[in-house]
């Protein structure tokens, strides 16, 4: 007897049915034993350009493709890459030996020539690189032969070869260093071997690495999930391994998963900008009344589900000996003399502000909310301007506000971050609108020239001491930066601190699956 | 005038239209506050604006406002539309990979929900349970917002049971892994439009059974399938058929939430991300495809009226 049609085509759909669902699990086993990391990636990081920073997504992959001078390791410390060793011979001047027969993924040789030929392309101010400002400083660079590379600065810089560690300042071959130009040829632990566009992007161990040996996995497969949401389940679901930037919403979800991991550091921070050109934050007495005003707690437990870390000072890097605990104790919540210091400056009754913040992340918008609550009960009414990413940017950069919510994450651990968020817009984005930060700058660069950490500290806390009387920017919070993955993923560490950001990328190469 | 003559004003008509669009698209998002390079460099730290000018002049954004509108215009006609800041790519390629991932989801969903509202529709008036199960289901799923079911079929399907993966897209080449991606999107954008059609079927076969032409069929004694199917269902699917190509013609607007709750890459949330960086070539480039698009529909059906109706193209 024949399948009657009916039959058929109910037999067909079931097997069908079970083509789509029930073999989900069975390809995941497949990738498995393959060594391949699934990794759902936050951001679409399309055609990769070598030199300005592009977010955290680009940092990870940029850090899988590509490999500088020097690298942090599993302690947040700088440690040799394609260099085999380096050493300062004085305070403005760095000798780099490079590894002997290093070359790019395409075979093609990384001589000291190459390396001169990137850094100065990143050297150059057009180029937009995240390193300019190290770079900026940039005396020469000599290359007495094919392995060593002498960079010489203008002046001394403590933090140098943290810039060199920067997931931006890989070492690039000739065809990356133009305007537009792709950027996937590099030295790093795995090459491009397919772009899916917009999809995803999957890399194999490159077996020109230097340390290719002690590469574990096969290959990355980064898959993008720009929404967090979806990130988050994609992981629970068993679609991916591995997941960047888990929302502070999902942390309890990703937590209750027996078979996750969720490895949460403090990291980036939210701090508030003054428009320091017009009253009343022309005023010091105001600014400071402002740093009394807002509860750092309601922030972090608005903003970041309380996950988060109340700031009441300048955010410090753990392990960096260059801070000093004093400059993490800067202000103290206390309306009442928040109100005080708004008295002692003439403005104690009907202060009305503009609060600019962005709808664009939630985290910016309810931490605003947050603020306008605090300064409302010392007497400070703070009308909320709250437009999409680029017109909170241009407003930013242009002065129209009272006050602004901002967001940093600092690419070097030493204090010398503080440059680029005391430097007032427009010359420094990061930056307060118009505040001259010149004698706080000159501490710093005091501080930056001394090898010895104890003086050089002394130096830090002059300039952090007049940070705590002229608050020039605000930080608030530091919130909680978390990677999750399956337990069955081995060897990755979330650094700590400002390194979250730009230095948790360099674990994969260490990274294993069990 | 003759149809061939229709045809072609039609068809001229259509593409003053998308240059039209073009032009009014291009002037509002300069209107529109906020500078492409400024956003696209606020995460690098000590950036002034001769850096930011340095940019501008690279990526041609200092030129007078006609110049780069003529530029665009031009490039238009030979599909170069320009290069994303966003991405650093071909903003042509970077459209055309999504729009193929909207297309399957839009033909996809299009085929299914109007397969089944027709089927499910037939059977509400054909049977008691069709027509409670109508009656109770069609609202349910018209009044619940698409992502709020996306995201309940992920948490019961995906999240608890682990059938089907949670979201995301996989390469043609892996068909599997594909299809597996592609079925919650699209039951999620398939119910409602079944639901609508489903509603619509069945009051259209209420009506046409009611007539004389049905009546003869019966008095003629054929059997009640082949008057359903010959007499009812087809008369009855015209109107049904209008309401699917307006319910096809939303359908790619409506993809947007499906998009970001699947994290699907196609061209609605790669138009919501552009507007939200000022990336004026994807912002362009993809408000040219969606509206050539809909265009090409409206004179698609401007011609078929044509074709149907000859009193249409002498008018």
């Amino acid at each position: 007897m024949g399948l009657r049609r009916r039959t058929f085509l109910g037999l067909a759909t079931a097997m069908g049915v079970a083509a789509l669902t029930g073999s989900n699990s069975e390809l995941a086993l497949a990738r498995d034993s393959g060594k391949t990391l699934t990794f759902g990636l936050s951001a679409n990081v399309g055609n990769l350009v070598y030199g300005p920073s592009r977010g955290a997504a680009q940092f990870i992959v940029n850090q899988q493709l590509h490999r500088g001078l020097v690298k942090f390791d599993e302690n947040g410390r700088i440690v040799p890459a394609l260099a085999e060793s380096f050493e300062a011979v004085d305070p403005s001047t760095y000798r780099f030996t490079l590894r002997d027969g290093l070359t790019f993924h395409d075979g093609s040789p990384i001589t000291s020539a190459t390396v001169k030929a990137s850094l100065d392309y990143l050297a150059n101010r057009s180029v937009g690189a995240a390193i300019y400002a190290a770079l900026s400083t940039l005396a020469s660079i000599e290359t007495p032969d094919a392995r060593t590379v002498v960079i010489k600065l203008s002046k001394p810089n403590a933090s140098f070869l943290d810039y060199l560690a920067d997931p931006n300042a890989g070492i690039s071959p000739a065809s990356a260093l133009a305007s537009g130009a792709a950027n996937w040829i590099g030295a790093g632990p795995f090459k491009l071997q397919a772009n899916d566009s917009g999809v995803s992007l999957t890399l194999a161990k490159a077996d020109t690495y230097y340390d290719k040996d002690n590469v574990a996995l096969a290959g990355i497969k980064f898959i993008y999930y720009p929404d967090s949401t979806a990130r988050t389940n994609a992981l629970i679901a068993g679609d991916v391994q591995m997941i960047d930037f888990v929302g502070w919403e999902d942390f309890d979800r990703v937590e209750a998963d027996k078979k996750l991991v969720l490895d949460a550091v403090p990291g980036p921070f939210v701090y508030m900008l003054f428009n320091t050109e017009r009253a009343p934050f022309d005023n010091p007495k105001v600014r400071q009344a402002v740093a009394h005003a807002i509860n750092r707690e309601n922030v972090v437990a608005a903003a970041f589900y309380g996950h988060g870390t109340p700031l009441n000072g300048i955010p410090v890097s753990p392990g960096n000996d260059r801070f000093d605990p004093k400059m993490g104790e800067l202000w103290t919540y206390d309306p009442d003399k928040a109100r005080a210091l708004l008295a002692s400056a003439g403005v104690a009754e009907g202060l009305k502000v503009s609060l600019l913040t962005s709808s664009t992340y939630s985290f910016f918008r309810d931490m605003a909310l947050s603020v306008q609550a605090d300064l409302q009960a010392v007497g400070i009414e703070a009308e909320l301007d709250a437009p999409d990413w680029p017109t909170y940017t241009a407003s930013k950069n242009s002065g129209k506000y009272g006050l602004a919510v901002a967001g940093g994450a600092p690419s070097v651990t030493g204090p010398v971050y503080l440059q680029a968020y005391v430097v007032g817009a427009p010359a420094s984005s990061f930056g307060s609108y118009g505040y001259n930060a010149s004698d706080i700058v000159a501490h710093i660069q005091a501080g930056e020239a001394l090898s010895n950490d104890a003086a050089a500290r002394a130096e830090y806390m002059k300039a952090v001491d007049i940070i705590r009387d002229a608050v020039p920017f605000l930080p608030v919070a530091q919130r909680s930066q978390a990677f999750a993955r399956s337990n069955t993923v081995e060897g990755f560490k979330n650094l700590p601190g400002f390194l979250s950001i730009t230095g948790t990328g360099y674990m994969l190469e260490k990274t294993s699956i069990r | 005038m003759g149809l061939a003559a229709y045809c072609a004003k039609r068809l001229l008509v259509g593409l003053a239209m998308v240059v039209c669009v073009q032009v009014i698209i291009f002037l509002a998002i300069q209107v529109v506050p906020g500078d492409p390079v400024e956003a696209m460099m606020s995460e690098t730290a000590g950036v002034g604006p001769e850096v930011i000018e340095a940019l501008r002049q690279q990526f041609g954004l200092d030129k007078p406002i006609p110049v780069r509108l003529l530029d665009h215009i031009v490039g238009l006609f030979r599909l170069d539309l320009g290069t994303s800041l966003q991405y650093n790519q071909s903003a042509f390629a970077i459209i055309t990979s999504r729009l193929a991932v909207s297309i399957e989801l839009v033909v996809l969903a299009a085929f299914f929900g109007i397969v089944g509202g027709i089927f499910f529709g037939s059977l509400s008036v054909r049977t008691r349970w069709g027509d409670r199960l109508i009656s109770v289901c069609g609202p349910f799923i018209l009044s619940v917002p698409g992502y709020v079911l996306g995201s309940v079929l992920i948490l019961a399907l995906s999240l608890t049971l682990g059938w089907l993966p949670a979201g995301g897209m996989a390469p043609f080449s892996d068909p599997l892994a594909h299809m597996q991606r592609l079925v919650l999107p699209v039951i999620t954008l398939a119910l409602p439009i079944a639901a609508t059609i489903a509603k619509v079927t069945r009051f259209e076969i209420l009506e046409v059974r009611t007539q004389d032409w049905v009546r003869t069929s019966r008095a003629y004694g054929f059997p009640t399938k082949v008057t359903f199917r010959r007499d009812i269902l087809r008369n009855a699917l015209t109107p049904v058929l209008t309401i699917s190509a307006l319910e096809l013609g939303g359908l790619i607007g409506a993809t947007v939430l499906v998009e970001k709750v699947f994290n699907l890459p196609g061209l609605g949330s790669l138009l919501v991300s552009a507007v939200g960086i000022r990336d004026y070539a994807l912002i362009q480039g993809a408000v040219f495809v969606i509206s050539t698009f809909y265009i090409i529909i409206n004179i698609a059906a401007d011609i078929m009226y044509g074709f149907l109706d000859p009193r249409v193209s002498k008018r």
